[in-house]
């Protein structure tokens, strides 16, 4: 009798647990396939280049670019001298923008790299991305679209020389403490965009339609190439300002609030 | 298992020869109508006995304990303090089962989800190891349920009321039914309760402090052989629409549904006097609510939905050996929290967190009681509780949002213990003395460790937790006496409790505040010490046949170790009441007090003072015989003066209702 008594008290304590507990999934942001998206195919008389990014669109702002460079068999090389350059031709002129030139990522097999887009894709305005193999150059035209917010922060410092502040879009947000990275860069002419390091950034995060921040960010330091690294701390989901005020070395304050903004 | 533990228990204690009966629970052989309560073993004689008492709320029950002093944020929900100790401080059950609030604003004390008419007794101690089972620092309640009763006189019984009271035009709707067979029976209560909003003495309407709840309770015993029994109860409650004027947001709805089987052996001729294992889970649905609020209150739009499941077992036996009565009992449960917070700005996105990042809970613990009877004048009951505490974060997400506060592992682990003596000294026929001295802990509740800015409006602080906080503990002393003679009872009773590692809120410099319109945030720490003492006084005197006079009297003082006084604590609070009962009549008039608390700490605790009061109420009643049933009828007028006044505890210092009549009718049959 007691071991029926036992199996009875052990069947309801199952059946009511579970019926209450198959509930809710919290509603958490999908994460982006990190799958490539081809861009862009191109023929050189001994190769053959293709273009991938890490979404379909490429955007306004950051973003990665990967080069897969084929030999007539199909095998994909390693050995290849690779460079590209990105380019936007306009009715009367021409103009190229911040990137980071490619290198062989043996992990992947592709020559990887970046550029920080500085405006979209317009009627008459097209960005293609140049890209030379063994000397021999080729062009992919590519589309670059708007996202859907401002990532990227282009200004003129105090210092009269306009600064290009891009954020280094993960692939997903998550609530708590988050890496975050971004790149400066500054424009010397149509042509050169040189990345600017040792600079300071003080970020502050704050909710607009709050008012409210988040305690224990830390703000991004420069490691280099134009890159800086840092924490930021997502207190809840919505929109995120991330204010950044950005000094030199010798503490002049270049850009008093260079911010990006961010949804998840 | 039963004789290892009975050895190691006649090692731990001294050990005397006097055969002595043991009077420890009341088993009341009658259904339907009894609410009364035990206060560490003093039990106290007033029995709820004439159903009106049933059609009253659990938490005017409780506002007439001494020592019981209620924390009100409407006219709804009020959440219970002992000595001014109160939320992880003490413990709280149903029917010894562990139940959590689901609401991060503590909307929804348990007591609020059980009603008298579920009851059939509620058990209070004030220090760690008196009434109580499971580790605390400050005692606890237990609400044990009504059970159905087997070889009742009557097969079918029960009670049906109504009453209705003009004040927030409030009606209660009581029903009881029992069916009582030899080897089985089965009853069945419920309560429907509705109330608009209320008005404050001098014509003042409270706005959004209406209410609306129903409640279940369902009872079925079965015997297995005479002394083997095999019982479920399952306990439902709902409530609808309840405003909370001294809080942000309003309710719109708190559920809960409370389910347990138990099996319960009471054997005869035997050492082993009884032998109850049960088993439950509860699980607690609310939501906080802001749709009904007038736009300039409502910043923004938000949803704050809540969720509590608590899944646990436990067997105690108790046994008779000479002169000893002993106890022990094996507990574990687990409770899991959830709480979020989805707020809807115009024209941006909406923004989703968790306010209560997914609190795992599981206690494992053992309870050891000994009562030693040495001769005719002395009871010792030496007692020690072994809890395990277990705490982490059960979902990502719930990882994810600390990652904003803590650095490192989420998970707790602690092993608390208490002990204590309790010791009876029968002087003679009429004096007692009674002290006893305990140490207590707690582990930090799963707010304290792990908050996600919790709004906190009597400081006006949103709360983060402190994963890092160690646990709380205190000594505890108290030293009473009880003089009793034929028409006379005074029992006076003095307590002081010394905590080390003291939780509180501090300010945290450097946070932002999640709460639009908060003054700050603050983190729970561990303060080095704190000091409550005080005391109470009941006393009843007979001056008459069929008069009666009570008064009721309690004080508690605390301070920080900074000497800044703590806050929610009761000053001296009296009720005093007479009566007059002529055969079938009862008659009564009560005076309700509370001194002037200015021993606040405002700066510190965001606490101010609070004005004295005295209210007035007055009822009459008559039974009417109907055959064999009874009709009883019942009238009351409350604050008959239609004072103007709060209670130092009441949030938002909000007036409480004024003048109020209340009619009562019932029948029981």
């Amino acid at each position: 009798m007691k071991k029926i008594f036992a199996l009875v008290c052990v069947a309801i304590a199952l059946c009511t647990y579970t019926s209450c507990t198959s509930k809710k999934n919290n509603p958490k942001p999908d994460i982006e396939t990190p799958a490539k998206s081809q861009l862009g195919t191109a023929n050189t008389t001994d190769h053959t280049i293709t273009l991938y990014a890490d979404t379909p669109l490429l955007f306004t702002g950051y973003n990665r670019l990967y080069v897969k460079v084929q030999d007539a068999t199909g095998a994909v090389s390693s050995t290849a001298n690779v460079s590209i350059h990105p380019l936007m031709e306009m009715s009367t002129m021409s103009h190229s923008a911040p990137y980071e030139q490619v290198s062989y990522d043996a992990a992947t097999g592709l020559y990887s790299g970046a550029a920080v887009f500085i405006m979209p894709t317009a009627d008459d305005d097209a960005w293609k991305m140049e890209v030379t193999v063994n000397g021999q150059k080729v062009a992919i035209p590519v589309t670059v679209g708007t996202f859907p917010t401002k990532v990227i922060s282009i200004s003129l410092g105090s210092d009269n020389t306009t600064y290009i502040v891009s954020l280094l879009r993960p692939a997903a947000w998550k609530v708590g403490m988050n890496d975050v990275e971004f790149t400066v860069h500054k424009i010397t002419d149509m042509m050169n965009f040189p990345a600017v390091d040792n600079l300071s950034l003080e970020m502050t995060p704050e909710m607009p339609s709050m008012g409210h921040g988040s305690p224990n960010n830390i703000s991004p330091v420069s490691t280099g190439n134009g890159h800086y690294k840092g924490k930021v701390n997502y207190t809840m989901t919505g929109d995120w300002r991330l204010h950044l005020k950005v000094s030199d070395a010798s503490g002049t304050v270049l850009l008093q609030d260079a911010f990006i903004d961010i949804l998840f | 298992m039963r004789i290892p533990l009975y050895a190691l228990l006649l090692c731990s204690v001294p050990f005397m020869v006097h055969a002595q009966s043991e009077t420890d629970s009341v088993h009341h052989s009658y259904t339907l109508s009894t609410v009364n309560y035990t206060i560490a073993g003093q039990r106290y004689q007033k029995n709820y006995t004439r159903s009106r008492e049933l059609q009253q709320s659990t938490d005017r029950l409780l506002e007439r304990i001494p020592g019981v002093t209620m924390i009100r944020r409407g006219n709804f929900a009020m959440e219970p303090t002992l000595r001014g100790l109160s939320a992880a401080q003490i413990n709280m059950t149903i029917d010894g089962m562990q139940l959590f609030g689901a609401c991060t604003d503590r909307m929804d004390p348990i007591s609020s989800y059980v009603e008298p008419n579920n009851m059939e007794r509620i058990q209070l101690g004030f220090s760690p190891n008196g009434e109580q089972h499971n580790a605390s620092v400050g005692g606890g309640l237990n609400f044990s349920l009504k059970q159905a009763q087997t070889g009742a006189a009557k097969v079918w019984s029960g009670l049906a009321g109504a009453g209705y009271e003009t004040n927030a035009s409030a009606t209660q709707t009581i029903a009881a039914l029992q069916y009582s067979r030899s080897r089985f029976a089965i009853s069945a209560n419920g309560v429907w309760r509705r109330a608009g909003n209320y008005t404050a003495g001098k014509g003042q309407e409270i706005n959004f402090s209406q209410y609306n709840k129903w409640n279940l309770g369902l009872s079925a015993v079965y015997l297995l052989k005479p002394n083997q029994q095999l019982r479920v109860d399952y306990l439902q409650d709902e409530g609808y629409n309840i405003g909370y004027p001294a809080l942000t947001m309003d309710v719109s709805f708190a559920k809960a549904k409370i389910g347990s089987a138990s099996y319960i052996y009471t054997p005869t001729g035997m050492k082993l006097k009884s032998w109850e294992s049960k088993v439950y889970y509860n699980y607690i649905d609310h939501a906080m609510d802001d749709t009904k609020r007038p736009a300039w209150q409502v910043p923004i739009h938000m949803d704050m939905p809540g969720t509590s499941q608590t899944m646990g077992l436990y067997s105690r036996a108790k046994w008779y050996y000479t002169n000893h009565f002993l106890e022990a009992q094996f507990t574990a449960y687990s409770n899991r929290l959830h709480a979020e917070m989805t707020m809807y700005p115009k024209n941006a996105a909406e923004m989703f967190m968790l306010t209560l990042p997914d609190v795992q809970r599981t206690v494992y613990g053992i309870d050891l009681k000994d009562k030693i009877y040495l001769g005719q004048d002395w009871t010792l009951s030496p007692s020690l509780t072994v809890n395990y505490v277990q705490s982490d974060i059960y979902t990502e997400l719930g990882k994810e949002t600390l990652s904003s506060l803590f650095t490192g592992s989420l998970d707790r682990k602690n092993l608390i213990w208490n002990a204590g003596l309790n010791a009876e000294k029968h002087i003679n026929g009429r004096w007692t003395l009674f002290g006893q001295l305990s140490r207590g802990a707690r582990s930090a509740s799963a707010q304290e460790l792990y908050a996600f800015y919790l709004f906190n409006r009597m400081d006006n602080f949103d709360y983060i937790g402190n994963k890092d906080l160690k646990q709380e503990t205190s000594v505890n002393a108290s030293l009473g006496m009880s003089y009793h003679q034929h028409r006379l009872h005074i029992q006076p009773q003095l307590f002081v409790y010394r905590f080390s590692n003291y939780i509180v809120g501090q300010r945290k410099q450097g946070y932002s505040t999640m709460t639009i319109g908060a003054s700050g945030v603050k983190q729970y720490v561990n303060i080095p010490d704190a000091l409550l003492y005080g005391g109470e006084l009941y006393a009843t005197y007979r001056p008459w046949d069929k008069w009666y006079i009570q008064s009721t009297n309690s004080i508690s003082i605390g301070q920080d170790n900074a000497g800044n006084a703590l806050p929610l604590i009761p000053p001296f609070k009296s009720i005093n009441r007479i009566e007059y009962t002529p055969s079938k009549y009862g008659f009564y008039a009560e005076s309700i007090s509370q001194s002037r608390q200015d021993r606040v700490s405002t700066a510190v605790y965001g606490e101010r003072a609070s004005a004295g009061f005295t209210i007035f109420n007055v009822g009459a009643g008559r039974n009417f015989a109907i055959g064999k049933n009874t009709l009883n009828v019942h009238a009351a007028v409350y604050n008959i003066l239609d004072k103007q006044y709060y209670e130092h505890l009441d949030i938002l210092k909000l007036y409480r209702p004024g003048r109020n009549l209340a009619l009562n009718l019932s029948l029981t049959f």
